[in-house]
C-alpha cells in the first residue's frame, strides 16, 4: 500500500471538492434570486429590476463557468485517485450521477446561453423560462448529487456481489435515510451563500453612496431572504445532528470534542485532542451550553468518542474545528438577521453604518459555513468512504507518489490563481457598478463597422 | 438487444457528440494564436460563448457513463492514464475560465488569451494521448511497481494521435468559424481550412502507413485493427475521408457557408465510428471487453431507459438554443441585454429621494432593537432546545408569517 500517495489523494479530493462546492452553492442561490428578480420585472415592468438582473447575471456567469469546469474534474476524480472505490460503487454512484448529467447538466447548459446572452434574441417570457430552467436545473442537480453523497453516508437499497454494489431499489437508494434532511440543509446553505454575497455588495454601494435605489432593493430582498430562512436552517441543522447521532454516532461524538461520556457538559471551544492516549490535553468551554445544545436539557449526557473503537474513529481535530466554524458563523448570521428585523421596521436599515459594515464583513459567511459544513460531514465519516462498508484506505488507486504530487501541486497553483482572479473580477464588476439604463439603450451607432456587425461584404448598414 | 451493447452505444453516442461539438470550440482555441487582431479574437470567442458549456457536458456524460456502465473499465483506464487526464482537465479548466475572464479583464487580457489557447491545445493533445493509448491497448497490471507505468502513456504512436486530434479539431474549428464569421476574418478562415486539410491528410497517411510499416509507430500491444489495412471498413473509411476532405476543400470557397461545416461533421462522425467499430468488442483492449467490464444491474437499466427518453429531449432544446443563436456573430454588443426605448418610456424611473414615502415607520429606541436581537436568539434556542420539534416548527412558521406580513405593511421587500 502506498501510503503517501493515498494520503495526498485525500487532500487533493478535499481541496478540489471544497473549492468546487463554493461555486455551485453560489449558483443555486443566485439562479433563484435571478428568477425572483426576473419575475418581478415581468410583473412590474420596472427598469430597476432589469438593471439588477443585468448586473447580477454578469457575476452569475463568471461563477457558473468556474463551477462547470471544476465540476468536470469531480466526475473523473473518482476513477483517477479512487479506482477501487469507483469499481465497487460505480454501478450505484455512476447511475445516480449519470442521471444528474442527463436531467440537470444538459438542462442548465442548454438554457444558460439563452439566459446569459439571449436577452435581445428571444422575448421576455421565453427569457424568463430560460432563467427558470437554469434554476430548476441547479435544483435537480443538487437533488441527485446529494442523493449520491447521502448514499455514501447511509447506504440503502443495494446488494453486494462480486465486490461490487448494485442498486436493487432505485428510490430507496437515492432517497436514502439521510437524504431527506441533508438535502434541505444544503439548499438553504446555498441560499445563504448567495444572499450574503448580494447583501454584502449592496451594503458596499450604500456605504459608498452609489446606485442607491439599486442597492436598497437588493439589500432589502437579500436580508429578507436571510431573515426568513435562518431559523429554518438552524432547525434543519439541529434535526440533521439528531439523525447523524443515530446513523453515524462516531461523527457526532468526534465533533463535540469529548472522549468520555460527559453529563452536564460544557460547550467546548478549544480542544487539543491526543489520539494516542484518547484524551484532550487542554479543553476550554462554556459551562452547561453543551448539554443544552446537544441533548436539549441542562444535565444531559454528551457521548464521548471512546465509545467508538480507535480504528474506527474519525480525526477529532478536523471534525471539531470545522463544525465550530460552521456553527459560530451560523450564530453570526442569526444575529445579522435579527438585527436587520429591528432596523428594518424602524426605518434605519439603509442608514446604520455599523450594520452596513457588518454586512460587508459577512459577505463570505455563507460560503465559509457551507465549506466548513461539508468538511465536517466528510471527515466525520472517516475512516469509511461508504459508511460501514468500504474503508477509505482500501479505496485508493495504485498511484506513484510522483503522479499525485504532480497533480496536487498543479491543482493547487491553478485553483489559487483562479480564485484570486475570480475575486478580483468580482471586485472589478462591483467597482464598475450596474450601468445606467440610458447607456444600454439599443442604438445602431456602435455598429458602424461592417466587419463587426457580421453582415456579408457589400451590404451597408443604414446608420441613422 | 443486450444491455451491454445498448449501454456501449449510449457511450459511443456521447463520445461522437463530444468530438463534434467540443471539437469546434476547442478548435477555436487552437486557431486563436494565429489571429492577432483583438476584435477578431472577440468575434471568435463570441461564436462559442453561448454553447461551449453544453458541449463540454458531453464529456461529463462520457466519463460518468463509463463510471456507471463499465466501472471496471473506468477503474482501470483512469489511473493508467493519470497524468494525461489530469493535464486535460487542467487544460479544460483554464480555457473555460479564461473565456469568461478575458471579457472582464482589461490589463491582462493577453494573458487570458494565452491561457485560453494553451488550455485548448493541452486538452486536445491529452485527449489524443488517451485515444492513442486506447488504440494501443492498456494492460491490466496486477503486481508491478507503480513508477514503471507512470510514463507508459507516452509512445511515438500516441503522440502522433495527439497531433492528429489537434489538427482534426482545428479543422472543425476553422469550418465552424467560416460558417459563423464574415468579411475579412471569414476569408482568413477559408485559407486556414485549405492549409489544415493538407496537414491532416499528411498526418493521416503517416498514421495509416506508419502503423504497419514504420517501426516506431507500430502500436505496442497491437490491439487495434492490425492486419486490417485492406479490410472492407478500412477501405470504406479511406475513400470516404478522401472524398469528404476534397469536398470540403472545394466547397469552402462557395457562397454556402454551412456546407463545409456539415461535411466536416460527416467526416468526423465517420472517422469516430470507424475508430469505435475498430474496438469491438473491446472497451479497453487487450483485456476488457464490454461484456466483462459491464455491470448488468437494475440501476443501470433505469439509467439506460432514462437516457433513451431524455437524450432526444436534450437534443431538442440544444437545437432550439442553436437556433436562437443562429446567424453570423456580430460582436459582444449583440449579447448585452438591453431595453427597447418603448419599454423605458413605459416605466418611468422614480427620482424620489424618500424611499419610505407611503410606508409607516415604527420608532424604536436602540435598547429596544438590541433587546429584539438578543431576545430573539435566546427565545429561539429556548424553543428549539427544550420544547421539541413541533413547537419549534410552529414557532418558526409563526415568525415567518409575522415577518412577511410586517414587511408588506411597513416596508417594501
Amino acid at each position: 500500500m502506498n501510503n503517501f500517495a493515498e494520503f495526498l489523494s485525500r487532500f487533493q479530493f478535499g481541496f478540489t471538492a471544497s473549492y468546487h462546492i463554493m461555486f455551485p452553492a453560489l449558483s443555486i442561490g443566485l439562479s433563484w434570486f435571478l428568477v425572483l428578480i426576473h419575475g418581478m420585472y415581468l410583473k412590474t415592468g420596472k427598469v430597476e429590476y432589469f438593471r439588477i438582473y443585468k448586473f447580477w447575471t454578469s457575476i452569475f456567469a463568471l461563477n457558473f463557468s468556474i463551477g462547470v469546469v471544476t465540476g468536470i474534474f469531480m466526475s473523473f476524480q473518482f476513477g483517477l485517485n479512487w479506482s477501487k472505490f469507483s469499481y465497487a460503487a460505480g454501478p450505484v454512484l455512476g447511475s445516480i450521477i449519470g442521471l444528474e448529467v442527463m436531467t440537470a447538466f444538459f438542462l442548465e447548459a442548454g438554457f444558460l446561453g439563452i439566459m446569459l446572452l439571449g436577452w435581445n434574441r428571444v422575448n421576455k417570457k421565453v427569457h424568463f423560462f430560460a432563467t427558470l430552467m437554469v434554476a430548476v436545473g441547479t435544483l435537480i442537480s443538487a437533488t441527485w448529487i446529494l442523493g449520491a453523497n447521502s448514499w455514501l453516508h447511509t447506504p440503502a437499497g443495494y446488494k453486494f456481489s462480486n465486490g461490487q454494489y448494485f442498486i436493487t431499489e432505485w428510490w430507496h437508494a437515492v432517497f436514502n435515510p439521510s437524504f431527506y434532511i441533508r438535502y434541505p440543509h444544503m439548499l438553504l446553505a446555498s441560499m445563504f451563500a448567495s444572499s450574503f454575497l448580494v447583501a454584502g455588495i449592496s451594503a458596499w454601494y450604500l456605504l459608498k453612496n452609489r446606485y442607491l435605489s439599486f442597492a436598497k432593493t437588493t439589500y432589502s430582498i437579500s436580508l429578507a431572504i436571510i431573515t426568513v430562512l435562518i431559523p429554518v436552517q438552524l432547525w434543519v441543522g439541529d434535526t440533521l445532528y439528531a439523525k447523524m447521532a443515530v446513523y453515524q454516532p462516531a461523527k457526532t461524538e468526534a465533533l463535540e470534542g469529548f472522549w468520555e461520556d460527559t453529563p452536564t457538559a460544557p460547550y467546548l471551544l478549544f480542544v487539543n485532542p491526543d489520539f494516542k492516549n484518547q484524551r484532550n490535553d487542554v479543553q476550554v468551554g462554556i459551562p452547561y451550553m453543551g448539554s443544552i445544545l446537544i441533548t436539549h436539557s441542562l444535565h444531559g449526557t454528551v457521548q464521548g468518542l471512546k465509545r467508538t473503537p480507535p480504528e474506527n474513529q474519525p480525526n477529532m481535530a478536523l471534525t471539531f474545528y470545522f463544525f465550530r466554524v460552521m456553527f459560530l458563523v451560523a450564530i453570526l448570521m442569526f444575529f445579522t438577521a435579527l438585527t436587520s428585523i429591528a432596523l428594518r421596521f424602524t426605518g434605519s436599515l439603509f442608514v446604520k453604518r455599523w450594520f452596513l459594515k457588518m454586512s460587508i464583513f459577512m459577505t463570505p459567511a455563507g460560503v465559509i459555513a457551507t465549506i466548513a459544513g461539508w468538511i465536517t460531514s466528510e471527515t466525520g465519516r472517516q475512516p469509511y468512504v461508504i459508511y460501514g462498508l468500504l474503508r477509505t484506505e482500501a479505496a485508493a488507486s495504485s498511484l506513484s507518489n510522483f503522479q499525485v504530487v504532480f497533480s496536487f501541486s498543479l491543482f493547487l497553483i491553478t485553483y489559487i490563481i483562479l480564485l484570486a482572479a475570480y475575486i478580483k473580477f468580482i471586485c472589478k464588476i462591483v467597482q464598475k457598478g450596474p450601468e445606467e439604463i440610458q447607456n444600454t439603450l439599443k442604438t445602431d451607432e456602435r455598429k458602424t463597422d461592417n466587419f463587426i456587425s457580421g453582415l456579408p461584404e457589400g451590404i451597408k448598414l443604414n446608420v441613422k | 438487444m443486450d444491455i451491454h451493447i445498448l449501454f456501449a452505444l449510449v457511450i459511443c453516442f456521447a463520445a461522437v457528440m463530444y468530438t463534434i461539438f467540443d471539437g469546434f470550440d476547442l478548435g477555436v482555441g487552437i486557431l486563436f494564436p494565429f489571429i492577432k487582431n483583438e476584435s477578431s479574437r472577440d468575434t471568435m470567442v463570441d461564436s462559442i460563448t453561448p454553447v461551449w458549456d453544453g458541449n463540454e457536458t458531453w464529456l461529463i456524460l462520457l466519463g460518468v457513463g463509463l463510471f456507471g456502465g463499465f466501472p471496471k473499465a473506468y477503474s482501470v483506464l483512469l489511473p493508467a492514464l493519470y497524468l494525461p487526464l489530469i493535464v486535460m482537465v487542467i487544460g479544460l479548466i483554464l480555457r473555460g475560465v479564461a473565456m469568461e475572464f478575458r471579457f472582464v479583464s482589461v490589463h491582462r487580457k493577453s494573458w487570458w488569451d494565452a491561457a485560453f489557447s494553451f488550455g485548448s491545445v493541452m486538452a486536445v493533445f491529452c485527449q489524443g494521448l488517451v485515444l492513442g493509448n486506447l488504440m494501443e491497448g492498456i494492460k491490466v497490471y496486477k503486481d508491478i511497481a507503480y513508477r514503471d507505468i507512470t510514463f507508459n502513456f507516452l509512445s511515438p504512436f500516441t503522440i502522433l494521435i495527439g497531433l492528429v486530434l489537434i489538427v482534426t479539431y482545428a479543422l472543425i474549428g476553422a469550418t465552424w468559424l467560416n460558417f459563423k464569421t464574415s468579411g475579412k476574418l471569414q476569408a482568413t478562415f477559408k485559407r486556414f481550412v485549405k492549409r489544415i486539410i493538407f496537414c491532416l491528410l499528411l498526418l493521416l497517411i503517416l498514421v495509416v502507413f506508419g502503423r504497419f510499416y514504420l517501426e516506431i509507430f507500430i502500436p505496442r500491444f497491437g490491439a487495434f485493427g492490425i492486419g486490417r489495412i485492406l479490410s472492407l471498413p478500412s477501405i470504406v473509411w479511406y475513400i470516404a475521408t478522401v472524398i469528404l476532405t476534397a469536398a470540403i476543400y472545394f466547397t469552402v470557397d462557395r457562397k454556402n457557408d454551412i456546407l463545409p461545416f456539415v461535411l466536416n461533421i460527416l467526416m468526423t462522425t465517420g472517422s469516430a465510428l470507424y475508430i469505435v467499430s475498430g474496438f469491438w468488442p473491446y472497451i479497453v483492449p487487450p483485456d476488457l471487453t464490454i461484456f466483462n467490464a459491464g455491470s448488468p444491474a437494475y440501476g443501470n437499466r433505469i439509467l439506460l431507459i432514462c437516457s433513451l427518453v431524455i437524450v432526444p429531449i436534450i437534443l431538442a432544446y440544444f437545437i432550439y438554443s442553436y437556433i436562437v443563436f443562429k446567424g453570423k456573430v456580430s460582436g459582444k454588443d449583440n449579447y448585452e441585454p438591453s431595453l427597447a426605448e418603448s419599454e423605458l418610456l413605459k416605466s418611468k424611473v422614480k427620482v424620489n429621494g424618500n424611499d419610505h414615502a407611503g410606508f409607516k415607520v415604527l420608532t424604536m429606541a436602540w435598547p429596544w432593537r438590541i433587546a429584539i436581537s438578543l431576545g430573539g436568539i435566546f427565545f429561539f434556542f429556548v424553543v428549539l432546545g427544550f420544547f421539541g420539534d413541533l413547537t419549534a416548527q410552529l414557532a418558526i412558521a409563526v415568525f415567518i408569517v409575522i415577518f412577511l406580513a410586517a414587511c408588506f405593511k411597513y416596508q417594501r421587500i
